[in-house]
């Protein structure tokens, strides 16, 4: 009668066991996932593949901008943020895709695909290693997920076992402005 | 519970069996490696060939010739932009015809630099393009030329004006790696 | 040897049952519950025109079905006189990721012949394609079909709303994903006519 206790109890465990291991260990994705780089504002990052440096980060309820020879504005029904940056390839060219403003409540926001034509629109066009871009991602985002946000730069949205730079945003961003013009910014 | 009797054939098969198992996982090791070891193999630039001055060289089916690197013009931003002529000698139209083609601007420190698409205005206007379309490296191999067709062949490059000259063309074709080629220029 | 012998025998029947009663067990269970996947209500749950429903991945509210003679909410009819099917929705991302599957949130069920597949979708705040919705942004959506050439225009839409269910670890990598896409409510609009031409 022993044995049977003894072969349920050592069941049990092995159970407890499996579980745990499922529960706690990190999953495929986490061991594959991105290899974090982190960094602060004006800290320039340099990864596999490419560099890069964010400068500042702005707030606008409106942004204008001129492409293919038209005037366009957007509002939102959140807020825009804008980050500037430089970015430059090394050591072959290369594009750099992934940006993403990761919220403080872990909203993973992609750049607004809504401003194509715009001028210096970082993430668009192939980096040259020694050619520096500088310019803008523009994300766009509600109100609460402003505040205390990481900016994450990578070749790609998803990278597998390769650079993701992360970068702290400054907790307090002030008011937004009540309107940018994309053409009109400080890039430098 | 009762005793259960096993044969001495049983117990060897089972012995058999437990000593046999890691010797399987090894070889299923290997055989899944092998593939990816493979392909490995195949999409690395391995061994460079050093291709003396107006000399063809043999990869990926053509023979491959540079003919001209030349700094067409120079952008206010102090970017140099530059123009690479080649000639290819189709020999094997099915290997030749493998996508995509790699060529590009190799400084000595490594730093490599993509072709980029030159507004018509930088280029067309040299006198000897005038009505003229080159094919880039990759339009040519997706021609698919026949055997002993002679191929021209462009690709317009923008870097920091300082580079222009250490800069070497680098070539290397999926038919052809792991080897590939760097051109050298005359003196 | 009889002792051994009758162990031997025991040992396989018991084997044996212990294998009948797991496949029967199995067999069971897959029956039981292919009959529960028919015995389930054909009926879906009715969803009101301008109200809001909770279908997992997204929040959409269906306002309303009319025909038109423009191809894109800003521009001119189109020269050819073909006709248009738009629908105006409310979509916001409930995930916590910019996503762009927003196509796959509703179907057209019973299928309608005259129209068009793959409509496309246009964000209403900048009048130009929808790309992806940000999460916790909800935009006014306007989905434009193009109706077949001759076809005569249908009457009422009927759409179902297709659910899915968000796990933090998927059975393959351990990652979070949205999963089991299923109807779980459907909606009739009347699809009003083409408006007089200004």
């Amino acid at each position: 009668m022993s044995s049977v206790f003894a072969k349920l109890g050592a069941l049990l465990i092995a159970a407890l066991l499996l579980a745990g291991m499922q529960r706690f260990t990190p999953g495929y994705t986490e061991i594959t996932g991105p290899i974090p780089l982190k960094g602060d504002l004006g800290e320039t990052l340099a990864g596999r593949g490419f560099t890069v440096r964010a400068d500042k980060v702005l707030l606008a309820e409106t942004l204008r901008f001129k492409a293919y020879g038209r005037e366009v504005e957007r509002n939102s029904g959140g807020v825009f943020a804008l980050v500037i940056a430089r970015l430059e390839a090394q050591p072959t060219s290369t594009t750099v895709s992934g940006a993403i403003w990761l919220s403080a409540q872990g909203a993973r926001f992609v750049a607004s695909p809504r401003f194509q034509g715009a001028p210096r629109l970082l993430g668009t066009d192939r980096l040259e290693p020694s050619l520096p871009q500088r310019g803008v991602f523009i994300f766009e985002v509600p109100r609460e997920a402003v505040a205390g946000a990481t900016l994450l730069v990578a070749a790609s949205r998803w990278p597998r076992l390769d650079t993701q730079a992360e970068i702290a945003l400054p907790v307090t961003l002030g008011t937004p402005a009540p309107l940018i013009d994309l053409g009109e910014l400080a890039y430098e | 519970m009762s005793e259960v009797v096993i044969s001495p054939g049983a117990v060897r098969m089972r012995r058999l069996s437990l000593w046999a198992l890691p010797a399987a996982l090894a070889l299923g090791l290997f055989l899944h490696a092998q593939e990816n070891a493979w392909e490995w193999w195949r999409s690395r630039e391995l061994f460079a060939r050093e291709v003396p001055a107006n000399t063809a060289a043999n990869l990926g089916g053509a023979e491959w010739k540079l003919t001209r690197l030349r700094r067409v013009a120079e952008r206010s931003d102090g970017r140099a932009v530059m123009l690479l002529d080649m000639e290819a000698v189709v020999r094997d139209p099915d290997m030749f015809a493998v996508l995509p083609c790699r060529l590009v601007l190799e400084a000595p420190d490594g730093r490599r630099w993509s072709p980029q698409f030159l507004t018509p205005s930088e280029v067309n206007r040299l006198p000897e393009r005038r009505g003229l379309t080159i094919p880039t490296c990759t339009q040519a191999l997706a021609s698919k030329p026949a055997a002993g067709a002679t191929l021209r062949i462009s690709e317009g490059f923008v870097l920091p004006a300082g580079m222009a000259g250490p800069v070497r063309p680098v070539l290397s074709l999926p038919a052809g790696r792991p080897r590939y080629l760097r051109f050298q220029f005359p003196g | 040897m009889t002792v051994s012998w009758l162990a031997n025998l025991r040992q396989a029947v018991s084997s044996k049952l212990t294998i009948g009663i797991g496949g029967l067990l199995a067999l069971a269970i897959t029956s039981g519950q292919s009959l529960l996947e028919a015995l389930e209500p054909p009926v879906l749950p009715a969803l009101a025109t301008g109200a809001p429903l909770d279908a997992g991945r997204w929040r959409i509210a269906l306002h309303e079905a009319r025909l038109t003679t423009r191809s894109r909410p800003d521009g001119p009819p189109a020269p050819d006189g073909a006709q248009f099917l738009a629908l105006e929705l409310d979509i916001a991302n409930r995930s916590s990721e910019t996503d762009n599957t927003f196509a796959r949130t509703f179907t057209v069920d019973p299928p309608i012949d005259a129209l068009q597949p793959n409509p496309t979708f246009w964000l209403m705040r900048d009048k130009a394609m929808l790309s992806a919705l940000q999460p916790g942004l909800p935009e006014r959506v306007r989905v434009i079909w193009r109706l077949a050439p001759g076809a005569t225009a249908p009457e009422r839409l009927r759409l179902v709303v297709n659910g899915e269910t968000f796990k933090p670890r998927d059975n393959l990598f351990a990652a979070p994903g949205w999963f089991n896409r299923k109807p779980i409510a459907a909606a009739t609009l009347p699809i009003a006519a083409v408006e007089a031409r200004p």
